[in-house]
């Protein structure tokens, strides 16, 4: 069976929440989950269009050790495809890196260490064939829910600040994360095929961030800041451009009906890529989202719209039409969502040139309550 | 056959999730007690259990522990809000209205502390025929304590009479009355809704009991030091005679002579002052001249106003507030001057809003708030302040060492998507993330330097 011709019900008899298992103090309260996503996009029309879809079940794991110590260990299986005029022109498929992050707070939610591992469980190594499928799913703009099969065995250790200032509370974190190298394409020299190695850049991320309640909701901002080495891609060094995440979200509760703001904006800075200049970009988002409590049944319909611009160009538009649904059965909390996407992409040296995206994406989320 | 794979894994997890769950159960109480255990004076561990008790049904256990989060913070308003609904399950109205009123003052989410200010108004019917319970399962204990002589309860009048649709004019002839009798600060007349809260219970338990008997009865379990009992007799179709008479409580007696008046229905507030002014004098009490005017007031002089009003104190007696308030609505339709007429309309939509205030309403309220976040981490287990900072560091703490791991306990939040937590560093440097660039193999060549 193809997997982007995969039945949704088989998607959703997919879910799984194992749930949690008796033992020790601690491992009683562990949460083991799978979250399935589909997601399909088309990109162009006519004989040119070409299908990305993904199905991904990220498989995640928290295990609270104490009450200020715990560890959470994420993966995922996901299946890759690009394929044009039906016929399936790149694909990938297995389990991602794993990410085992331990959190320790001090005191009263005063601070908390963070050590994460970058275990290389992942796709190393593409061969050419596989690399379109690998590659589209890494793009900030169209958003996959598993952007990467592997980035190499990497460390991060991080230190997050919080304290009250009367109805304000203030985030300060840092992190700092050491990547190693790892064989990442097989490539040809012109003869033969060759190994490349890829040592992702060391990256170092300052985080501040301010919340306070607004009425009986919440108003969240914040600014993530990440800066890079260079990248060492087949004995050649290069740069790579800054990010900046600037965050907002303002949840606010209007009678019986919710009413859920957001927006982020993401920058890259100028950086090198093979073959030239990488331009800096910039992909803005806004949504707005109301829910509806409807007996046990709360139904979140949404409207989100994205922008990105390519070196202060015009280089994508996308608006997502989607809802997602949030109710109890049992001890479990089920969110069925699904979103319809329709957007158009620019090229950055022509605005008369477009191409059409259309797509849609649906998710299970199964947690015990 | 895939299909048939993820089907068979989909029904094992499905029939391993119950038994899950109430392992979970213990396991969230287990740990919420040890954290009790090991900080005995913390009002987050003492609130978180007290919740974690609750949802488990275990409510004098909930209380004792929140209780013990009120003693030690008693502006710690989830506690409060957790105790008024255990208390209220434990049938402790009064003890409810205590913790709720705490939470009016000390709750911080709006929504919540605007259906628990309907819900107290509801509560209090409950809360007086629960008094009126304990009374009579107390009431030899309390039949030794002499009531307060000036204390004066009217019982409800009876009707007797061929047109039932006056029926109703009972309770609003005793409304009257204590309104009246009330004037003078020489008695204190006990609350009509206390009073008939009482006479509904022992309506409930009484065997052939005389009427004089009950009032006896009744003045004892409110301490009352006279009760006056009356009946209105509809004598023809127009015509009505009222009978009353004060009844001492120490010594079962009647005090002075019956008190009589007859009149056409029409003037059936005439009736009124003339059984008021009876009563007074039975009770010896001499009014002012002032007293005497004030006694003249009327609240309405219409007696079809006045039998809808009745209609609405019956309906509101027996806890049917929306009728009630249909009826009230009506006397102030046909009288525009009824004041009281509004007010007890507007209590009655008040108490019919806090009645359809459910337990499940009140919580679904604390949903997207602070309290709300509180009360979701006690049933993980967690012993969360109250201040959001806990979600201030996960927030933090997600964005600088980000991992798909936070959502698993992501149900709350916008549904739009999330910025890109990290780069693909390969796919951004070879490029191949663009999504523009045409279909087909991708080649890398690197020439050796």
């Amino acid at each position: 069976m193809r997997l982007n011709r995969l039945p949704i019900p088989a998607l959703f008899a997919a879910a799984a929440v194992v749930a949690p298992t008796a033992g020790a103090q601690g491992f009683g309260d562990l949460t083991v989950a799978a979250i399935p996503q589909y997601v399909s996009m088309q990109i162009g029309t006519g004989a040119s269009a070409k299908t990305v879809t993904q199905f991904s079940v990220p498989l995640l794991a928290v295990v609270p050790i104490t009450s200020h110590f715990n560890v959470d260990v994420a993966t995922a299986y996901a299946s890759s495809d690009v394929s044009s005029n039906g016929a399936t022109v790149s694909s990938i498929t297995g389990l991602t890196d794993t990410q085992v992050r331990a959190n320790w707070t001090l005191g009263s939610d005063a601070a908390v260490i963070t050590v994460g591992v970058n275990v290389p469980t992942g796709q190393y190594t593409i061969p050419a064939a596989n690399a379109e499928a690998a590659g589209q799913i890494g793009n900030d703009f169209l958003i996959f829910p598993t952007s990467s099969y592997g980035s190499g065995l990497s460390t991060t250790g991080g230190l997050a600040l919080a304290h009250g200032f009367g109805s304000w509370n203030l985030g300060v974190a840092g992190s700092f994360r050491k990547a190693t190298a790892f064989d990442a394409f097989q490539a040809s020299n012109g003869t033969s095929l060759e190994t490349l190695k890829f040592t992702p850049a060391d990256e170092m991320r300052a985080r501040v961030g301010l919340d306070r309640p607004v009425g009986d909701g919440r108003l969240s901002l914040g600014v993530t800041y990440s800066s890079f080495g260079k990248d060492e891609f087949a004995n050649h060094s290069y740069s790579t451009g800054d990010r900046f995440i600037g965050q907002a979200s303002l949840f606010v509760p209007l009678g019986g009906t919710d009413l859920y703001l957001s927006g982020w904006s993401l920058y890259r800075a100028k950086g090198e890529q093979l073959g030239g200049v990488s331009n800096p970009e910039t992909v803005t988002d806004g949504s707005l989202a109301l829910g509806y409590h409807v007996g046990g049944v709360l139904i979140e319909p949404s409207v989100e719209g994205r922008f990105w611009q390519v070196d202060g160009v015009k280089a994508g538009m996308l608006a997502n039409f989607g809802g997602r649904l949030r109710f109890a059965a049992g001890a479990l909390t089920v969110l069925p969502g699904f979103t319809y996407q329709v957007g158009r992409l620019y090229d950055t040296a022509s605005s008369a040139t477009t191409i059409d995206v259309t797509g849609w994406r649906t998710s299970l989320m199964i947690r015990l309550r | 056959m895939r299909l048939l794979k993820l089907l068979v894994l989909t029904v094992l997890c499905g029939a391993a999730v119950p038994a899950a769950a109430q392992q979970r159960t213990d396991d969230v109480l287990a740990k919420l007690e040890r954290a009790r255990t090991a900080s005995p004076s913390s009002v987050a561990a003492l609130r978180s259990l007290g919740i974690a008790y609750y949802k488990r049904d275990r409510f004098a256990d909930a209380r004792t522990v929140l209780d013990a989060a009120r003693r030690l913070d008693p502006k710690d308003g989830v506690s409060a809000l957790y105790a008024g609904l255990s208390a209220e399950a434990l049938e402790d109205y009064t003890g409810a209205k205590d913790a709720y009123n705490s939470y009016l003052q000390v709750g911080k989410t709006r929504r919540v502390r605007n259906d628990i200010a309907k819900r107290l108004i509801a509560l209090s019917r409950k809360e007086l025929h629960a008094a009126a319970k304990s009374a009579i399962a107390n009431e030899a204990r309390i039949a030794q304590q002499p009531g307060e002589p000036s204390a004066v309860a009217v019982r409800p009048m009876t009707f007797s009479g061929t047109d039932q649709t006056l029926a109703p004019l009972g309770r609003g002839m005793t409304d009257l009355l204590i309104s009246d009798l009330a004037r003078s600060s020489q008695v204190q007349l006990l609350e009509r809704d206390r009073i008939q809260a009482i006479v509904d219970e022992l309506a409930l338990s009484k065997a052939g009991q005389t009427d004089a008997a009950t009032s006896v009865r009744t003045g004892k379990l409110m301490r009352a030091g006279r009760v006056v009992q009356g009946a209105i007799t509809q004598t023809d179709s127009r015509n009505l005679t009222v009978n009353a008479a004060v009844l001492n409580v120490a010594s079962s007696q009647q005090q002075g002579r019956d008190v009589q008046a007859s009149n056409v229905l029409d003037e059936i507030f005439a009736i009124e002052k003339t059984i008021a002014l009876g009563i007074f004098d039975q009770l010896g009490v001499r009014l002012s001249a002032a007293d005497r005017t004030a006694l003249e007031q009327r609240p309405t002089r219409s007696l079809q106003a006045f039998l809808a009003y009745s209609n609405g104190l019956l309906a509101s007696d027996n806890g049917r507030y929306d009728e009630a308030a249909g009826f009230f609505d009506q006397a102030r339709s046909i009288d525009p001057g009824f004041s009281q007429a509004l007010l007890k309309a507007q209590s009655a939509r008040a108490a019919q809003q806090g009645a359809a205030v459910s337990n499940a309403k009140v919580e679904s309220g604390l949903k997207g708030s602070r309290e709300g976040a509180t009360v979701a981490a006690a049933e993980r287990g967690v012993a969360a302040s109250n201040t959001g900072i806990g979600s201030t560091l996960a927030n933090a703490v997600g964005d600088i060492n980000p991992s798909a791991a936070s959502t698993v306990n992501t149900s709350t939040g916008t549904p739009a998507q999330a910025p890109p937590p990290s780069r693909d560093a390969t796919a951004e440097k070879t490029g191949t993330d663009q999504p523009a660039q045409k279909t087909g193999t991708v080649t890398i060549i690197i020439r050796k330097p």
